[in-house]
């Protein structure tokens, strides 16, 4: 509010500046306190291809996914490992895409802790709702890996 | 005028007549017998799963896990949770199960396993819910997603749907009603 000794004795002029000042100390406040606990999701997604694919991504993966891994993708105890901020998944994007496809069985480390619980495969899904499943979990909870194309996935399937 | 504090309902005109739990004899994650009398004078919540369920058991679980973290050091409070899988679903593996779940001892939380066939009869007539072989399912079991309340007298108070969050929050909100005794009717 210093605003109002510094400027002219126009009072209109000063009530303008004095409200654009408070509006945009409100607009940081709250900009800074939702920045702590937001988590991305699709609209954080500045790129259209990439925000359509993970849209349609969304869809399957609630439908097929959400279910163990839950819609937040916190996973469940050490039961079912989170995807969400999981050091595992972002390692290998090419892994990801083959357990999805593939399933998995056996021990494996996420974040520290072991998890033991078998993987379905999923031999229905095309490598378009692959990209489409990938490029969603691979752009929310704080991921930002962009666009992951149907031909990455197929590339990633041969291998 | 009276209300039942669980179901809203009017008590003034009709008498109301809860269906009671048949007596059941299980073993929990620990190898002990667990039947009526464990939870006799307690309020519990029952549900039925299996722990390889590939479907809506481990939402189902998420949400109980809310439910027992609300009401565990609660005396007279209980969770029954029967497997439907019990030949898959030994003692042993569901000591694991719950361990990993995050549960660490039998105080509230019970993992039931026994005879697969009492254990189909009692979810279909004492709780009233689904829980039956069904080769067309994935993992070939077919079961309900309800959580069943039951009140200290072995009446059943409340059913709701396990795997919706805002149900979930309804039966969190409605066992201390019954835990307080403001149900005698």
């Amino acid at each position: 509010m210093q605003i109002f000794h510094c400027y002219s004795k126009d009072m209109t002029r000063i009530k303008k500046d004095a409200w654009i000042v408070f509006l945009l100390a409100i607009s940081l406040a709250c900009g800074s306190e939702k920045a702590e606990e937001r988590e991305y999701t699709i609209k954080d997604i500045d790129d259209l291809k990439t925000r359509q694919y993970a849209i349609n991504g969304k869809v399957l993966y609630e439908r097929l996914c959400a279910n163990c891994h839950q819609e937040d993708g916190s996973g469940l105890g050490k039961l079912i490992p989170p995807l969400a901020g999981s050091d595992y998944m972002n390692e290998d994007i090419g892994r990801t895409i083959r357990i999805i496809n593939h399933g998995m069985e056996g021990e494996i480390m996420v974040n520290g802790v072991l998890y033991n619980q078998p993987m379905p495969p999923n031999p229905q899904l095309t490598p378009m709702d692959i990209s489409e499943i990938t490029t969603y979990i691979y752009n929310v909870w704080g991921n930002k890996q962009g666009l992951i194309t149907p031909d990455m996935v197929r590339e990633h399937l041969e291998k | 005028m009276r209300v039942d504090p669980v179901s809203g309902d009017t008590l003034v005109r009709k008498d109301t007549v809860y269906h009671t739990i048949a007596p059941f004899s299980f073993y929990n994650q620990e190898g002990k017998l667990v039947n009526n009398q464990t939870v006799d004078g307690k309020v519990y919540v029952a549900d039925f799963f299996f722990t390889s369920c590939p479907t809506i058991c481990p939402v189902m679980k998420k949400q109980m896990l809310r439910v027992y973290e609300e009401f565990q050091d609660e005396p007279d409070f209980k969770i029954l949770s029967h497997t439907i899988d019990p030949s898959y679903d030994t003692v042993a593996l569901l000591k694991d199960y719950a361990m990993r779940l995050g549960v660490e001892d039998d105080e509230t939380w019970h993992f039931l396993t026994g005879d697969r066939e009492k254990i189909f009869e009692i979810g279909q007539t004492s709780y009233l819910t689904t829980a039956m072989e069904d080769k067309n399912e994935p993992g070939g079991l077919l079961h309900s997603g309800a959580f069943v309340l039951v009140d200290r007298e072995g009446r059943i108070r409340g059913v709701y749907d396990g795997t919706e969050k805002v149900q979930v929050d309804r039966l969190i909100a409605d066992i201390p009603l019954l835990l307080k005794g403001h149900d005698q009717n």
